[in-house]
């Protein structure tokens, strides 16, 4: 058995920007469901947009926040290679 | 288990499966798409290879078996990837837990037999990243998330509830000694000890991080199962020391030769009047052609590089040729999903 045994199938999977748009549709899901968490739980605080606006990400929190970015930039970078599918 | 993930990894999860499930109507449309190509039963080639390739350049305009092939590829490579992640986020609480379910009456040992035959690490089955030992937790990850989160939402039917009806098929209930090969992560076990609570439980498995995950199940249900890093083609035990020797969706991850060669060490473990009922996926012979042209799709993109051959055994010759009578050979309750093979060592 080949993963080559189609062509036309074969192409369509090796399209590595097909790929990225489905790994930053998944990563977009999970903000869009962070921010419908967040809206329910925050439901009652009037003054949250104000504050996110001018909220200034400092120390442990700042950390967190790079290290999250490094993490989404290596998973974009993921999508552009070739799949691990093999020992 | 019982347990909740955050809110990435539910998310990710979340949306992994519900992609799984918008597939449905895709292949709806491809069978449309084949359709209107000309592709039926009396077009399509009769060899399998060359069925593929009449397809694949049929559907090459098809928006549709574009859409289907990018999407698989996707939830094919990614689904371990992030399950793995998901399970990162509480691995620091979870870990007490698993720790302390590892600790109770069931216990993991070595085969005496062959432990871990080659084909076993001919390819990652299912592509799931690292294969069945690629992560320190993979029974975890397989089989809650991937299982339980994942499969069990977008496979037809109550796989859980699979596991447990097809043992209405034996005909007896007085099993004293039960051997189950390819225990994996403990899901047909746990069916099998709760269908038989009075049996002494026996299973193997070449993939030792699988088989801590079933033992955790056994554990946490207070079960008291022996568990053996091995494969079931050469165990090593005595013979004539089982009542029934069974298996599920087991054979199309494994050669079809190896599946001959444990229907032959069923024969010898198993006492006089003893059963196998090894069960599977559905036979070639039972699919129209279009019907095996998916299932190779599947197989092709799914990571299950012996599913053709798998798939295309008599099971029912297989079985008589290891010895056994009163042989079947049949889809469930007349169904072609699952495919069981029942036989009865003579007495």
């Amino acid at each position: 058995m080949s993963l080559d045994l189609t062509p036309n199938d074969t192409a369509i999977r090796n399209d590595r920007a097909a790929q990225l748009a489905l790994m930053l549709a998944r990563e977009l899901w999970v903000v869009k469901d962070r921010l419908m968490v967040l809206e329910a739980v925050l439901a009652a605080d009037g003054q949250l947009r104000e504050k996110v606006d001018r909220h200034q990400p400092q120390g442990a929190e700042k950390a967190a926040i790079d290290a999250e970015r490094a993490r989404f930039i290596a998973e974009v970078m993921a999508a552009l290679q070739a799949p691990g599918d093999r020992p | 288990m019982e347990f909740d993930l955050k809110q990435r990894g539910r998310a990710s999860m979340h949306f992994l499966s519900d992609l799984a499930v918008a597939t449905g109507p895709l292949r709806k449309q491809v069978d449309a798409d084949m359709l209107a190509r000309g592709l039926d039963e009396s077009t399509l080639a009769d060899d399998l290879d060359e069925r593929l390739l009449q397809v694949d350049a049929a559907l090459a305009d098809s928006p549709a078996a574009a859409a289907l092939a990018m999407l698989g590829e996707y939830s094919g490579v990614n689904h371990g990837r992030v399950a793995a992640a998901a399970f990162a986020e509480i691995e620091a609480e979870l870990l007490p837990r698993l720790k302390a379910l590892e600790q109770g009456p069931t216990t993991i040992e070595p085969l005496p037999g062959e432990a871990r035959p080659d084909y076993f690490d001919r390819a990652w089955i299912h592509r799931t990243t690292g294969g069945w030992d690629g992560h320190p937790y993979q029974g975890f990850v397989h089989g809650e998330l991937i299982h339980r989160h994942y499969v069990a939402r977008n496979y037809p039917g109550d796989i859980y509830a699979q596991r447990r009806e097809i043992l209405s098929v034996l005909p007896r209930r007085d099993y004293r000694k039960i051997f189950e090969i390819g225990t994996s992560s403990g899901n047909y076990t746990l069916q099998i000890a709760r269908t038989f609570p009075e049996a002494e439980l026996w299973g193997c498995d070449p993939s030792p991080r699988m088989l801590e995950h079933a033992q955790r199940i056994a554990n946490e249900n207070e079960l008291r199962w022996r568990l053996f890093v091995g494969s079931g083609e050469k165990t090593g035990f005595e013979s004539e020391g089982f009542d029934l020797v069974t298996s599920y969706i087991v054979l199309h991850e494994i050669p079809a030769e190896a599946t001959k060669a444990q229907l032959r060490e069923a024969f010898r473990l198993l006492r006089p009047n003893g059963d196998v009922l090894f069960t599977d996926v559905t036979r070639y012979a039972a699919l129209d052609k279009k019907g095996v042209r998916w299932a190779e799709y599947t197989a092709v993109n799914g990571g299950e590089p012996f599913w053709r051959e798998a798939a295309s055994l008599d099971l029912a010759a297989a079985a008589r040729e290891a010895g056994f009578v009163d042989v079947r050979s049949e889809g469930f309750r007349g169904g072609i999903y699952p495919w069981f093979v029942y036989g009865r060592k003579p007495a």
